[in-house]
């Protein structure tokens, strides 16, 4: 019982810093703190599960409070800030996304540890067909979102070009870096620009842009939102690789679709993703599929081990897998909301300078720089190229979601697309 | 409280790794591919003797090969046998200067044809055939479909090894191409039997070349070597008992097979042929 403790308390720590530094996605995340796990399966699993759910808690206070977002599926969070533009609004936002978030992992862990202990979800299956119809979902809602139809499509179709680009880079003789091409850097860039345009615009205005908020904010009446949303997440938590992110575009987008206001959407957004990253897991653990890079080097580091996945059969071992889930859930509320109520009040002051956006876009430039030993070169084509992009896209009115979708995504819809192509044609 | 998390905070950052003595592993392809566990279990085993290799992420193979090439430090990379095809291809230098490194060791991994679990191959029948879009898939499309049992195969292509296991267990595709690591803990659940492969009989696959006759596709496997460079007498004969102690010992676990450790010059000819000769489309 010990290790386990011990094992949630590393994987809190992973998640909390994987979540927090934008430099460090989930699967690096799972490194950090490896070496001193207990060589058991099960602690192995339960130490990747509560780092991913830890991330997703956490890369949203990253969003909120340093305006850099911690995660791939934080970008919605972003897209409403300047929704968020006082320390009131944003610690209800991290009471909302929280919540969120705490309901989600309930659900999902109850809903992984039911599928577990009954089997009576073994045949369950993403077939491409229905993989292909939440992504056509995805690409519609991000096409009306704002009303743009044509600038937000052209945006897509230009992302589409991006999206290949490691194949671009390949053809260019070694003169254009191949890996993350599509990555939050270039998101961090067109982002960091955006509210540092849109804040100038807001403070030669007096007009607010969260006409819709009343100032007392209720949260109770959005539990039941967070259940629906919660349940949602689980099936495109199935998604491989990039469950996570979609079902927080698709949470988003549906709210905006439906003309919710602010809170409602960042809710939905951040509720989905929890659930989704819990239920990723589950290919893993009924059939021995990873889809997602956590999982593969959770099963890399099994197979170097000489471990099975079938421990997972044990009832004893799905009790104590649920128990984990819950209780770092549960911690992971307590340290988002409780303790830094007030480091988070004095951030909430700072972030709001266009000065501090600024140093915090070098910072993460820096950031890249340093771990992954890219040349300034490379940092150098980015700001060449996203710096004029997210210029145009501030002018041109364009959702700034649908950047997000286009640059992260477009590859995988173009992909599927090919694949359903050349499975039933 | 915020003192206490300011001290372990930077304890942490200064205990880091990344302050210390180390030698930096360079792959020529990614971290999230088998070349990331391999280059951890290479720095698993040559730990405890006091070497500290850490994994590097270059930008492409090109730059990886360069940052080795041009390093003046103790140096690794891990390079696949396929790059010289890939630098043909892409008129990249994925190819190191072969002349001032030292091979330490090479694995390879076969390629299996795997199905479903209550799958059985029936004759005059169409299946369709995922392949990760980094192998072979035309040359192994092309030898699949020359069977004489009038069995004929579609391509799908996909992101890698990994996603072509999932798209079977999902029902996309019939048949599937894969590195055998990616399908093992499939294998164990009893969800995926692998038929046929090219090196491994681990789950009791017979030899590809059973299915559509001998061809040197049916043979081939995919090769990875690992070379330093700038390393001291001292440092390489460390870094040669420890590989020797446990290396092959954790590729077998990781389904690799015909792992050597310590290689000669005529080993290491016939490897870099082996290369060579793989043109595969």
């Amino acid at each position: 019982m010990i290790e386990l403790f011990f094992t949630i308390f590393l994987g809190i720590i992973s998640g909390v810093l994987s979540g927090l530094l934008p430099g460090i996605p989930p699967f690096l995340g799972f490194f950090l703190f490896l070496p001193f796990v207990p060589m058991d399966p099960l602690m192995l699993l339960t130490y990747g599960i509560v780092m991913n759910i830890g991330t997703q808690f956490f890369g949203s206070m990253s969003a909120l409070y340093f305006r850099v977002p911690g995660e791939t599926s934080s970008y919605p969070l972003l897209a409403e800030m300047n929704n968020f533009n006082n320390t009131k609004k944003i610690y209800h936002a991290v009471l909302l996304t929280t919540l969120g978030s705490l309901i989600a992992t309930v659900v999902a862990g109850l809903g992984l540890w039911l599928a577990l202990y009954t089997g009576v979800f073994n045949g369950l299956y993403m077939p491409i067909l229905l993989k292909s119809l939440l992504f056509l979902l995805l690409t519609i809602f991000c096409v009306v979102s704002n009303k743009n139809y044509l600038g937000n499509f052209l945006l897509l179709l230009s992302c589409a070009v991006f999206g290949f680009y490691p194949d671009i880079a390949v053809k260019s003789n070694g003169m254009l870096p191949m890996y993350y091409f599509n990555s939050e850097l270039a998101l961090i860039i067109v982002f960091c620009m955006q509210m540092v345009w849109n804040k100038s615009d807001t403070l030669n205005t007096t007009k607010t842009t969260t006409s819709l908020i009343k100032l007392n904010f209720p949260i109770m009446n959005k539990i039941p939102m967070m259940l629906k949303y919660s349940l949602v997440g689980t099936l495109f938590g199935l998604i491989p690789q990039l469950g996570a992110t979609i079902s927080s575009y698709a949470g988003y987008a549906w709210e905006k679709f439906r003309g919710r206001d602010s809170f409602s959407r960042i809710t939905a957004s951040e509720t989905t993703n929890n659930s989704a990253i819990i239920f990723s897991w589950f290919p893993l653990l009924l059939f021995g599929v990873p889809i997602t890079a956590t999982e593969i080097l959770l099963l890399q580091q099994f197979n170097t081990s000489g471990f099975s996945i079938n421990f997972i059969n044990s009832h004893s071992a799905q009790w104590q897998l649920l128990f984990a889930m819950l209780l770092s859930g549960v911690i992971y509320y307590v340290l988002s909301v409780m303790v830094n109520h007030s480091f988070y009040n004095i951030l909430g002051r700072i972030i709001t300078r266009p000065w501090f956006i600024l140093f915090l876009v070098l910072l993460s430039v820096s950031m890249f720089y340093f771990l992954n030993h890219y040349s300034w070169r490379f940092i150098i084509i980015h700001a060449l190229i996203f710096v004029p992009i997210s210029w145009l896209i501030y002018r041109l009115k364009l959702s700034i979601i649908t950047t997000v979708i286009g640059l992260l995504l477009m590859k995988d819809i173009l992909f599927t697309a090919l694949q359903v192509i050349q499975i039933y044609f | 409280m915020k003192k206490i998390f300011v001290i372990v905070l930077i304890l942490f950052l200064f205990s880091n790794k990344t302050y210390a003595q180390k030698i930096d592993i360079f792959t020529s392809g990614t971290l999230k591919s088998p070349h990331g566990a391999i280059i951890n279990s290479i720095a698993n085993s040559t730990e405890k003797y006091g070497l500290n290799f850490e994994a590097k992420q270059a930008g492409s193979c090109a730059e990886a090969v360069k940052i080795f090439d041009e390093s003046t430090k103790p140096i690794g990379l891990l390079w696949s046998t396929r790059m010289i095809k890939f630098s043909m291809e892409t008129k990249q230098n994925c190819i190191p200067n072969f002349e001032k490194t030292i091979p330490m060791a090479a694995t390879f991994q076969s390629f299996d044809v795997c199905v479903l679990k209550d799958f059985e191959f029936q004759n005059n029948k169409e299946y369709t055939l995922g392949n990760s879009k980094w192998n072979p898939y035309k040359s192994q499309l092309q030898y699949m479909n020359s069977n004489n049992r009038n069995i004929k195969f579609k391509n799908v292509n996909y992101e890698g090894s990994a996603n072509v296991v999932a798209a079977l267990i999902n029902k996309e595709i019939d048949v599937g191409i894969v590195l055998l690591q990616s399908a093992a803990a499939s294998i164990k659940t009893g969800t995926v039997k692998c038929l046929y492969s090219t090196g491994s009989k681990n789950y009791g696959q017979q030899p590809l070349h059973n299915f559509a006759g001998k061809s040197p596709i049916a043979e081939l496997q995919l090769g990875t070597m690992f070379f330093v460079r700038n390393m001291n007498s001292k440092q390489i004969e460390v870094l040669k008992k420890s590989l020797e102690e446990d290396f092959v010992k954790e590729m077998e676990k990781m389904e690799s097979i015909n792992t050597k450790v310590v290689i000669d010059k005529e080993e290491f000819n016939y490897y870099i042929e082996y290369a060579k000769q793989d043109q595969f489309e």
